[in-house]
């Protein structure tokens, strides 16, 4: 199944390209007045994915100069994960990311704001996690129950690197699907890695591939 | 865009069905010791070592060697997991020595599939001298063992002999 996605996630990176190929004529993109939240549907899904894990994230972005969005990303990620025998884990953070995108795409048709862009971010995470009931298995010597991670307030600090697509599908309504790089730059400082980072992914990882897919809509005022 | 439009509607619906089945990675933590020549500080392989943890016992209650007369250039020990020190006695031929390792237990969550593991931060390190070993605490984090290339991606302990 993921062999599939990443054929789809291929195809759709070079789905602009194609399309461009059909016609010479090139407009600027349209000067988007107001600003664009947007709900990233993929960590509403969590649950679904991978049990034990919720979260959210939300996004707002807004048209500065020439081909230049600002964006402001945020999100909540609970993780709650139970094996009666061998561990209690939990976890529990907000994070938040700061960034610019440029987008790459003249469009084919006049008053577009489809994209496709690039961009970068500045992340950060505070976040809790603590294990109790643990039991560390052993292959030489007895294994050891009762054991735990005591509680800790953690912060990490990334670097995204970002390519995607935005398409407008209704009037203001857009769908889009983003990559990321993630590059860890402030390790949370535990004597236990924790499970997941918030926002950023795997904890033990200083580089993490990231997808988000949103939903949003372009407020006027 | 339109074609972009129902291809991304298509790719939220195979977002949910990819899911963590397995444990994909090592559960196995173990201290790695790794054999040094004293006269040319370069690694080497010792003949004949046998390791044996002190208390450790197998499922039959007998107890249980690691290696047995065995030509080694790594040896993956473990450090038990519900003490704060363990001992292990290395022979050579007819000699023996006792190595006495002091260490702080650090439990860590690798995931659901994975479960927990104990990592380790040696602290101490205590020996008596019939073999002549010179002992470094090279990297005192004990955490997964790895493999690049079927070769032990790590090193916790030097053994100068």
């Amino acid at each position: 199944m993921r062999k599939i996605s990443g054929f789809i996630i291929s195809a759709l990176l070079l789905l602009p390209v194609w399309c461009s190929a059909q016609d010479t004529t090139r407009y600027p993109i349209n000067d988007m007045k107001g600003v664009r939240v947007g709900i990233d549907l993929s960590k509403l899904a969590l649950p679904v994915i991978y049990s034990g894990r919720k979260g959210f994230e939300v996004s707002v972005d807004a048209h500065i100069k020439k081909n230049f969005f600002a964006i402001a990303e945020g999100g909540w990620l609970n993780v709650d994960l139970k094996n009666d025998t061998a561990f209690h884990y939990k976890s529990n953070g907000y994070y938040g990311k700061f960034g610019i995108d440029y987008n790459l795409l003249k469009s084919r048709r006049p008053y577009s704001n489809d994209l496709l862009y690039a961009g970068v971010r500045y992340g950060m995470s505070f976040f809790s996690h603590e294990a109790d009931d643990i039991t560390i298995p052993s292959q030489y010597w007895p294994a050891v129950p009762g054991q735990s991670i005591p509680g800790a307030d953690l912060t990490a600090h990334w670097i995204e690197l970002v390519m995607g697509v935005k398409a407008e599908v209704l009037k203001n309504f857009y769908l889009g699907v983003s990559f990321r790089g993630k590059f860890l730059i402030a390790k949370p400082k535990d004597t236990s890695n924790p499970y997941q980072i918030p926002g950023f992914g795997k904890g033990t990882s200083n580089f993490v591939i990231g997808m988000n897919y949103y939903v949003s809509y372009n407020i006027h005022f | 865009m339109k074609i972009l439009s129902h291809a991304l509607k298509v790719l939220l619906v195979l977002m949910v069905c990819s899911c963590e089945e397995f444990c994909e990675e090592s559960t196995r933590t173990a201290m790695v010791i790794k054999f040094y020549s004293a006269e040319t500080n370069l690694e080497t392989t010792l003949a004949g070592v046998s390791i044996r943890g002190v208390g450790a016992v197998n499922a039959k209650g007998a107890d249980s060697t690691l290696y047995r007369n065995a030509s080694l250039q790594t040896a993956l020990c473990p450090l038990n997991p519900g003490a704060d020190t363990t001992a292990y006695l290395i022979s050579i031929g007819e000699e023996t020595d006792t190595l006495t390792f002091f260490y702080k237990t650090n439990p860590a969550f690798i995931s659901s599939e994975c479960g927990c593991v104990a990592f380790a931060e040696i602290t101490d390190i205590k020996q008596t001298t019939n073999l002549n070993f010179r002992i470094v605490n090279f990297n005192p984090s004990v955490g997964q063992v790895s493999y690049r290339n079927n070769v032990v991606n790590a090193e916790n302990i030097r053994i100068y002999h």
